[in-house]
């Protein structure tokens, strides 16, 4: 199994969960969060005060899928959440030892 | 309301005989010889089918009281019998002497009062003599274990009336557990002797007990939430909950020793009325608590949000067009608590206000003439009028809230009372009258005021005379999981928001407060926060229905029309500012300008994102995130810009990669991407926003010279008249002064110059300079002699102070008569400010320009110590105007005292040079113009 975490722009998030939908990944786990990467956040005036904007608004997804649906995964985040510009985020492709359904204690894909 | 159907006497006398006759059934066969096990056997089985007949009567209709009171009757057997037993058994074996004398069993607490929940705690006061302790421990510990095996839960005490008097003394919530107690079983002449001491420690004590009373609730507030419309309230806890009517008996006891409403009602305390309204709120309360507990079948307080639903069904709150069942019954359920918080403030007020008529030196104090018959009196507003004072003048009404107002104090009770009676008058036609709707925009018109007296106005009913739309969203609930109040609760909320932002200080969104003090008339963007949510509870859309209703609404307050225009179109829009930010794709240019086109002007901007930030305060705690302030921020910014056409630079981050991506294509193919990326990041951001990135390109490939040489420097001629010349070396203390010094030296004029310095430590220094004898681009068979002593320079080889001397005395008289006209204008100014940057202080310095006056001032600079970060020096004529950055010798902002001796040592050092220009007869010069562009230049300069 692995975990796919991918870092996108916000107003992008209907079109990722939509293709992910279209390659039956079903269940996510979404964040706001913020940071900074060759995008850097920047510094701007506003009537003679500045303020930093250091952190970019990002939105983070995390899904856990079976090995074999990597590439379609990977694949349909690339297709939807991109813009070619900088700033479309990155995505991250982790192994993952097992998964537990706290529920009914099932282990591994099933519990997916 | 579907609650108070139901026979409200099923638990009446007739349903107490049966328990009793029940019981005399049952429990006979406890006797003393019975096992212990038995007897408890016993009690649980009788108490399994008593809960079970009490939960059938409250789903049947029971009034919640009764049931209370039902249930408090059925543990008294219980809790009798085992007592019976406990001793009998003593007894019987020998241990006890003379049976239960000398001690007594007293139900305390709400047990005290008789009024007891399915699953509640049962608090016994086991009161014993102070004799033949050892034997009491065993008849007390017996007892516990015959009703713990039952299956209550016993909360026990163990104390002698001497105890109970001085542990009362420092534990509030015993005092409290005490003011109601009765005897279960036991010694009456203990329990009667405990009553008197108390009853005489109380007399002595009134002042402490009200304050401790007062601290206890202020306490529970603090912790279970001191507003009435929480999404999950605590039935007990909360404000509106039970414990405020038991609050308000404990201070009416604390006082004057009344222990029931009744006693209250009796002693003129609370009008017939009051005492009906907050019984009945106590009463539908209690039923939703024994529901709590039945429906969980364990002690439970919470009124979940899981749960609300269910409880609706139960109650036969049916679901109607627009509101969910579980939404009606907690508006019923608001409308109860509200009553019983405010029946419990108003016996408070009255009870501590009673205190001020012994002291009536206090009375009248701060008293203004003007404000008659309103006076403020120990915080609060006090009326003094005849009871029909507001019926002849209506619009006194206003004049009582502006005074609460503008002394932040509330009303006091008496004033409470005539302004709710005399609110019926409030009708369709004052509603709509030029003179109220003046008064209130008054109300409205004080920036960061304007919630506080609209929830007082709320609080007394006002509003919802004068918008009765916004009676329509009163304690109106939104289950969504995501709006955490009623709307009016929410609504009141978010006027706050803006108060607080308003009257809050510091670096802390200060943009969003610049915004608002920019906004042209507080009253529209109040009004329309009042009204944003007016739609709701009508059905779907209610941004559509709200803009309705705002329009209505703005007709009959008698808005003038464009300002009427505003008001609605920010109710119609109010939350397309979060949608855009958080949906759409910002850097479309047609999604920007169609969205200025929505709001139509600045000002709505404006309000419409204030409007924003405080709708999505008053959603909740934690809805409000850095993250949605920076993307709305983001929008408003981009909007702004589009509408006005200001801040033409852009900043934003897209345009920033736009151009790093220009200077990786600019690049060399043998300098890596990386070495782009690295050195925008050493450099601040400003340093690209200026920089042009074929510029940035070739500095990138200077420093790689740098590294190898120590030194680079680049010609890059532009125009006929001046020549760019950028010099890169590892920065050092005084290096700016010396390249000025050295170019000065060689009869060069700098025109404007740009420093800017690596985190890394390599400084690079960009002129922009021309021969000073012929005005004229440098010659380029001078450059080579530059060069070099520029590089003597930067490795300190030179002895720049002395060529400059040396090239000052040969050169300049000749050079003065030019730039006298500028002396009138009181220059050289020198500024020092650590506002504008968050990390360095900034020094501007406005001169008449003259040759060296840049190396006049970097030399300066150096010997105070000073590093330069970044500078900019420009010529205007014949102003200078030129900027640095500066910091300390350790990197930080300069002290206060060093920017003194920085503004005191330059404009010494500058006004001693016009010392010596002023001496030819000067003319004046209509320079004003000039001045004034060159100062709006210092404020566009990009920081």
């Amino acid at each position: 199994m692995k975990k796919i975490e991918a870092i996108i722009r916000p107003y992008l998030l209907d079109a990722v969960r939509t293709a992910l939908q279209e390659v039956d990944v079903h269940g996510m786990t979404i964040s706001e969060v913020q940071g900074y990467g060759r995008q850097r956040g920047h510094t701007e005036t506003y009537r003679g005060a500045e303020y930093q904007i250091e952190f970019v608004p990002k939105i983070k997804i995390e899904v856990i899928i079976p090995d074999d649906i990597e590439d379609f995964v990977v694949n349909a985040i690339l297709r939807s959440g991109h813009t070619g510009k900088f700033g479309d985020g990155k995505i991250f492709v982790i192994p993952i030892d097992d998964v537990i359904r706290i529920r009914t204690e099932e282990r591994g894909e099933v519990a997916l | 309301m579907g609650t108070e159907s139901g026979s409200r006497s099923s638990l009446g006398k007739s349903y107490r005989e049966k328990v009793l006759a029940r019981a005399a059934s049952r429990l006979t066969t406890a006797s003393a010889d019975t096992d212990p096990a038995e007897v408890s056997r016993i009690l649980r089985g009788f108490l399994k089918i008593e809960d079970h007949r009490l939960r059938m009567n409250h789903y049947l209709g029971a009034s919640g009281c009764e049931t209370a009171a039902a249930r408090s009757f059925v543990i008294d057997i219980v809790v009798q019998h085992a007592f019976r037993h406990a001793t009998e058994t003593r007894d019987s074996n020998g241990s006890v002497d003379g049976g239960p004398n000398g001690c007594a069993l007293l139900a305390v607490g709400g047990y005290g009062r008789a009024e007891l929940a399915p699953y509640s705690d049962v608090d016994l006061l086991f009161l014993y003599s102070g004799q033949r302790l050892s034997q009491m421990k065993v008849v007390l510990t017996d007892l516990l274990r015959l009703l713990w095996d039952a299956g209550l839960s016993v909360s026990p005490s163990f104390r002698t009336v001497g105890d109970c008097v001085t542990t009362a003394l420092d534990d509030a919530q015993l005092q409290t557990a005490m003011v109601n107690t009765r005897l279960l079983a036991g010694d009456k002449g203990l329990h009667n002797s405990l009553q008197d001491a108390l009853e005489k420690d109380r007399r002595r004590r009134v002042g402490p007990f009200l304050t401790a009373i007062q601290r206890e609730r202020d306490a529970r507030y603090a912790r279970f939430g001191g507003a009435v419309c929480l999404q999950e309230p605590n039935i007990k806890e909360t404000a509106g909950g039970l414990r405020d009517f038991q609050t308000a008996l404990w201070l009416a006891h604390a006082r004057h020793g009344y222990k029931t409403l009744d006693e209250l009602r009796a002693h003129n305390l609370v009008s017939e009325s009051e005492a009906r309204r907050a019984l009945r709120a106590y009463d539908f309360i209690w039923r939703m608590r024994h529901s709590a507990h039945f429906s969980r079948r364990r002690k439970n307080e919470l009124l979940s949000l899981d749960m609300q639903p269910q409880l609706a069904e139960q109650f036969g709150y049916k679901p109607g067009a627009h509101l969910l069942g579980s939404e009606k019954l907690m508006r019923d359920y608001y409308r109860h608590a509200r009553e019983l918080h405010q029946f419990s403030e108003a016996v408070a007020a009255r009870v501590t206000d009673d205190e001020s008529r012994t002291s009536r030196l206090w009375r009248k104090q701060a008293t203004d003439a003007a404000s008659e018959p309103f006076s403020i009196t120990r915080g609060r507003l006090r009326f003094d009028g005849p009871p029909d004072f507001f019926d002849k003048k209506p619009l006194a009404v206003f004049n009582a809230f502006a005074l609460g107002q503008a002394a932040r104090v509330p009303f006091d009770y008496r004033l409470r009372e005539v302004l709710s009676r005399s609110l019926r008058a409030i009708g369709p036609a004052s509603r709509s009258s030029v003179e109220v709707s003046n008064a209130f925009f008054k109300l409205l018109r004080r920036r960061g005021r304007a919630g506080y007296v609209l929830r007082s106005m709320h609080d007394q009913g006002l509003l919802a005379r004068l918008i009765p739309e916004f009676g329509h969203i009163s304690l109106l609930v939104q289950h969504d999981l995501y709006h955490h109040f009623t709307v009016d609760e929410h609504t009141l909320r978010a006027v706050e928001t803006l108060d607080q932002l308003h009257n809050s200080e510091g670096k802390a969104r200060a943009n969003l407060r610049a915004v608002l003090e920019q906004v042209e008339d507080p009253t529209l963007l109040y009004l329309a926060l009042l009204l944003h949510d007016i739609g709701k509870g009508r059905g779907r859309g209610h941004i559509a229905r709200g803009a309705k209703l705002a329009e209505r609404v703005c007709r009959r307050l008698r808005l003038k029309e464009d300002a009427a225009q505003k008001v609605v179109l920010l109710v119609k829009q109010h939350v397309t500012m979060s949608h855009l930010a958080q949906r759409r794709d910002l850097n479309e240019p047609q999604l920007i300008s169609d969205f200025a086109a929505a709001v139509e002007s600045l000002d709505v901007l404006n309000m419409l994102l204030l409007l924003t930030y405080a709708d999505l305060n008053a959603v909740g705690p934690g809805v409000w995130t850095d993250w949605k302030a920076t993307l709305l921020w983001d929008l408003y910014r981009r909007t702004r810009m589009q509408m006005t056409g200001e801040d033409a630079v852009t900043d934003d981050g897209a345009e920033l990669a736009r151009l790093k991506e220009q200077i990786a294509g600019a690049l060399t193919p043998a300098v890596p991407f990386s070495a782009a990326e690295r050195h925008l990041a050493l450099l601040p951001d400003r340093y690209l926003r200026i920089t042009a990135p074929a510029a940035a390109a070739m500095h990138i490939e200077m420093i790689e010279k740098v590294r190898t040489e120590g030194y680079a420097c680049r010609w890059v001629r532009h125009q006929s008249n001046a020549v760019e010349l950028t010099v890169s070396a590892p920065d050092r203390h005084a290096l700016f002064a010396d390249l000025a010094g050295t170019l000065a030296a060689h009869g060069v004029e700098i025109l404007s110059a740009e420093l800017n310095t690596r985190e890394d430590g390599i400084a690079i220094d960009s002129f922009i300079l021309r021969q000073a004898s012929t005005r004229q681009a440098i010659e380029e068979h001078r450059y080579q002699v530059i060069e070099q002593a520029l590089r003597r320079a930067v490795a300190g080889e030179l002895d720049v102070a002395a060529l400059v001397e040396r090239w000052t005395t040969r050169n300049a008289p000749r050079k003065r008569s030019r730039v006298i006209t500028a002396r009138r204008r009181n220059l050289p100014q020198v500024i020092c400010d650590n506002e504008t940057s968050t990390s360095s202080t900034v020094i501007e310095v406005h001169a008449i320009d003259e040759p060296g006056l840049a190396y006049k001032i970097a030399s300066v600079l150096a010997e105070l110590g000073l590093e330069i970060v970044c500078a900019r020096i420009a010529t205007e004529r014949s102003d200078a105007l030129d900027v640095f950055y500066v910091t300390d010798g350790d990197g930080l902002k300069l002290s206060d005292e060093l920017m003194v001796s920085v503004e005191g040592a330059l404009s010494n050092q500058l006004a001693r040079v016009k010392t010596i220009i002023a001496k030819p007869k000067s003319q004046p010069m209509p320079g004003r113009r000039l001045d004034e562009k060159n100062r709006s230049d210092y404020q566009a300069l990009p920081s």
